[in-house]
Formats: C-alpha cells, structure tokens, sequence
C-alpha cells in the first residue's frame, strides 16, 4: 500500500489533523506548525524544501507565489503538492480525495516531484520535462 | 498573458517597433497608435512626463507602480506598511516576498481567503488551532485595506 507522508504547510491551518483521521492507512501528515525550529525557523521556503527532502515529506501548500517548479525542479525535493486558487477546506479535502482515488500508480510518482492539483485533474511534472496528468 | 507578452503588446499597440534581428531585416511602417497606444508610449518612454491619476486611460493603481519603476511601487508599499502593521512582515524568501505574519507562513491574502470562507475572526483562529490570534487576523485585514486605500489612492501621502 502506497502511504504518503505529508508535510501540511501552515497556510492550510489544521488540515493535517483532518487527514490523519480520514485517511489513517494511505497518509501520515505533520504540520508545519510542530517542526520543531533549530537553526531554522522553517518560514523560509527553501528551508521548508530541504526539510521535506531530508525528512522524505511530500509539501502541501496553497502558496502560488513562491512554490514555483522553475525555482524548486523536480527530484530537488521530496515532493510539493501545490493548489492553486486558494480554496476552502472542504474543497481541499475533495481534491485530495480525488487524487487519492485516482490509485496508487500515480500516487507513487508524487514523491520528490512537483504537482498541480485542481477541482478537474492532477498534473506531476517529473524530470526530463516529462509531465503526467490525471483527469479526475 | 505572460507579462513580458503583455510588455510587448503595449509596445506593439504604441507603435514601437522591437529591434530587428540581424538575421532578418524587418522594414515595415508601423500600425496607427490607438489612444491606449499612444499613453503607453508616453509612459514607457519618458515615465516622469506623465501625471497620474488624471489619465481616463490608465488608472491610479497602475500609474503609481509604473512611476515608482515596474514592479517595484507595490513592493515598496508593502515594506512601507509593514511599520504602521508590526504584526506583517515581507521577507524575499519567505513566500515569496508576499506580506505575511510575523514568524510564520501565512500570507495576508490567505487570511482575506479563510475570513472568505470562515466569515469571522474567531472562526480563522479555531480554523488554526489557537496558532494565531484574533489580533494578529485583525491587523492583516487592516494592513489588506490600508494597502488597497493606498494603491488606489496614492496622492494620500501628500495630505
């Protein structure tokens, strides 16, 4: 069974809770808000990509801004799951649950590359410019 | 529209033709400017000769960005309200460059987005665990509406 270890970003307030409970068997997620800061704060967006590379953690996040693949390429990372738009948590939860439906096959190419999750499909760029996309 | 696509449709639409390539020696006169055109020109090429706010073409927000430098008005907007909000900071590597809360990663607009979705100050601060609170939701909303007040009304500061 493919279980994804996910690192919630802060800006998705206590989404981690809410995973941990309705997916316990598929995702293990830990909030950004109980990394415990050492040296780092991890606010700084490149902190946050090297601690979910180091810790094997995919990174979900709404930011749109800074999260962008040109700056972090895929296989740099442990995995960034970013949603455009900034939706609300119902609508979070129904996309999540989408790409979790979708099967394993494609939940497996998540780690360590770089995602777009919308209402209508999921695209993971991969390397050598190679790009899946999973229609919902 | 990418900007730089934007930058150049601006240019095309002022006339202005782009360097030929040494290639291929484009000698084409160029289209009539429309009254869009011929503003854009004035401002891309001598930007200080413009007053704005007076413009029907361009309105104030855009004109205060480009007479401070392209994209740099907004930015230092931004640091600048950052000393009447204490509790929102900007940092280049922290989101992004986005104003956010101190010490932490949560952008002004995402807590416009939550108050959107939520409705309520203390919905956002039980949405977050108790991570943030009220006060610091209420000066990101402060900051939100002192930063549109200010970008759609510059000629403010000199009161």
């Amino acid at each position: 069974m493919t279980r994804l270890r996910m690192m919630i970003d802060q800006n998705l307030a206590s989404l981690d809770e809410e995973l941990n409970r309705l997916y316990p068997r598929k995702i293990k997620a830990v909030s950004v808000f109980d990394l415990e800061p050492d040296f780092h704060d991890y606010t700084k967006d490149e902190d946050l990509v090297r601690v979910g590379k180091k810790e094997r953690y995919i990174l979900f996040t709404s930011d749109d801004r800074s999260m962008k693949k040109r700056k972090f390429p895929p296989c740099t990372h442990g995995g960034i799951i970013k949603m455009p738009g900034m939706p609300s948590k119902p609508e979070v939860l129904a996309r999540l649950k989408k790409l979790i439906e979708s099967g394993p096959h494609y939940l497996k190419q998540i780690r360590g590359h770089f995602t777009y999750l919308t209402n209508e499909s999921a695209t993971i760029y991969k390397e050598h410019n190679e790009v899946v996309t999973v229609r919902f | 529209m990418y900007p730089n696509r934007e930058i150049l449709q601006r240019r095309r639409e002022a006339g202005v033709q782009s360097r030929p390539s040494s290639r291929r020696q484009v000698n084409r006169p160029s289209p009539l400017p429309t009254q869009y055109g011929q503003v854009m020109f004035v401002i891309i090429n001598n930007p200080a000769s413009v007053s704005f706010g007076r413009s029907p073409v361009i309105d104030a927000a855009v004109a205060g960005q480009l007479e401070a430098g392209a994209g740099e008005g907004f930015g230092a907007l931004a640091d600048k309200l950052c000393e009447r909000h204490p509790a929102i900071s900007t940092n280049e590597r922290v989101l992004g460059g986005m104003p956010h809360l101190k010490g932490l990663r949560i952008s002004v607009p995402h807590i416009l987005a939550h108050l959107h979705h939520l409705g309520s100050v203390d919905a956002i601060v039980a949405e977050f665990k108790q991570r943030v609170s009220a006060e610091q939701v209420k000066q990101a909303l402060a900051y939100a509406h002192d930063f549109m007040e200010m970008a759609c009304d510059p000629s403010e500061d000199d009161d």
